[in-house]
């Protein structure tokens, strides 16, 4: 037996011990069965491709019951969801402000933007206010009702309600940068995917999504 | 559209090999070698599957002195029946509606 094969079987052996340690409580006969298995691999390199599944596996799985069957992670991530209820809320207070009259409300919502000057914002806002609303207000709707499925372990729910939300917002600016790209310059620079909030989120949905993976559904 | 449960292809092709020996129990090695499913795939399958109440398995001592004993698979009557639905051809539209209307 070479060194880089003792090498590639004691790697194997040591990755199905992670996954085995990795499985949740109620998965421990899949984690010996697991290791058993690997054991029973005569081929170094098999053994060692076999290991690398049943690690995917259990890291799958031992994220998917983190939020299935432990409370705290579950209404932290759900906390977490609330706060992207916030920003299309604050938008559409403003929105609200401003077509009341509020000046200082356009002022700043130019602010936060790159064109800055208060009424070419304006200009171009006027014209993209009612699908902005829309958007808003059917996205803020959606993440609300995914954070409050998620509580309820509705975690297939949770995800699709959250993917529409995001969807939503997407076509939005999709579509309205095709129409005025001057007032869609922050998304057409793809400045936010330098964001790290825009990776955190893309992390939680993948979460979500093993979530979904792991829970039983009726054959 | 709510995805209908266990019809997938990988599904499918793990129905089919435990099909073949449906009375025998099998290892998951011998199970991916069969259906060229790796493990990341395989062992996802084989738990929603025992979750189901689909798969049954049990503790085989090795062919290999010294060797822990492994896990071996094998249908439930219920996943056979299941099994062998998910594997039938699809009935052509037209009968399918006729089926429902006659009963």
């Amino acid at each position: 037996v070479s060194d880089a094969t003792s090498f590639r079987r004691r790697l194997a052996n040591e990755l199905a011990a992670c996954a085995a340690a990795l499985l949740p409580k109620s998965d421990i006969a899949w984690g010996r069965g697991m290791s058993s298995e690997v054991l029973s691999i005569e081929d170094d390199g098999e053994a060692l491709s076999w290991a690398f599944g049943c690690l995917r596996t259990a890291s799958v799985r031992r994220m998917g019951s983190l939020l299935t069957q432990h409370t705290v992670p579950r209404v932290m991530l759900a906390l977490y969801l609330l706060t992207w209820v916030v920003m299309p809320g604050w938008l559409i207070a403003m929105i609200l402000a401003y077509r009341s009259g509020d000046t200082a409300a356009l002022t700043e919502l130019a602010s936060r933007t790159s064109i800055g000057d208060p009424q070419l914002f304006g200009a171009l806002f006027d014209a993209s206010m009612v699908p902005l609303l829309l958007a808003l207000a059917c996205s803020g709707t959606l993440y609300l009702a995914g954070a409050i499925a998620l509580l309820f372990r509705r975690v297939s729910g949770a995800l699709h309600l959250l993917l529409t939300g995001m969807l939503i917002t997407w076509l939005y600016w999709v579509v309205g940068s095709s129409f005025s790209p001057e007032s869609f310059k922050p998304f057409l620079s793809f400045e936010w995917l330098k964001s790290a909030g825009t990776w955190i989120d893309v992390a939680l949905i993948a979460w979500l999504w093993c979530a979904r993976k792991t829970q039983c559904r009726p054959a | 559209m709510p995805r209908i449960p266990n019809r997938s292809r990988q599904a499918l092709q793990l129905f089919e090999a435990l099909l073949s020996h449906s009375t025998s129990w099998q290892h998951g090695y011998d199970l991916s070698k069969v259906t060229g499913l790796k493990s990341g795939t395989l062992y996802p399958l084989l738990m929603r599957l025992c979750e189901q109440g689909l798969l049954e398995d049990r503790w085989e001592d090795s062919d290999i002195a010294g060797r822990p004993p492994r896990h071996a698979y094998r249908l439930t009557p219920q996943g056979r029946a299941f099994a062998r639905e998910a594997l039938s051809p699809p009935e052509p539209r037209g009968r399918r509606v006729r089926a429902a209307r006659s009963t």
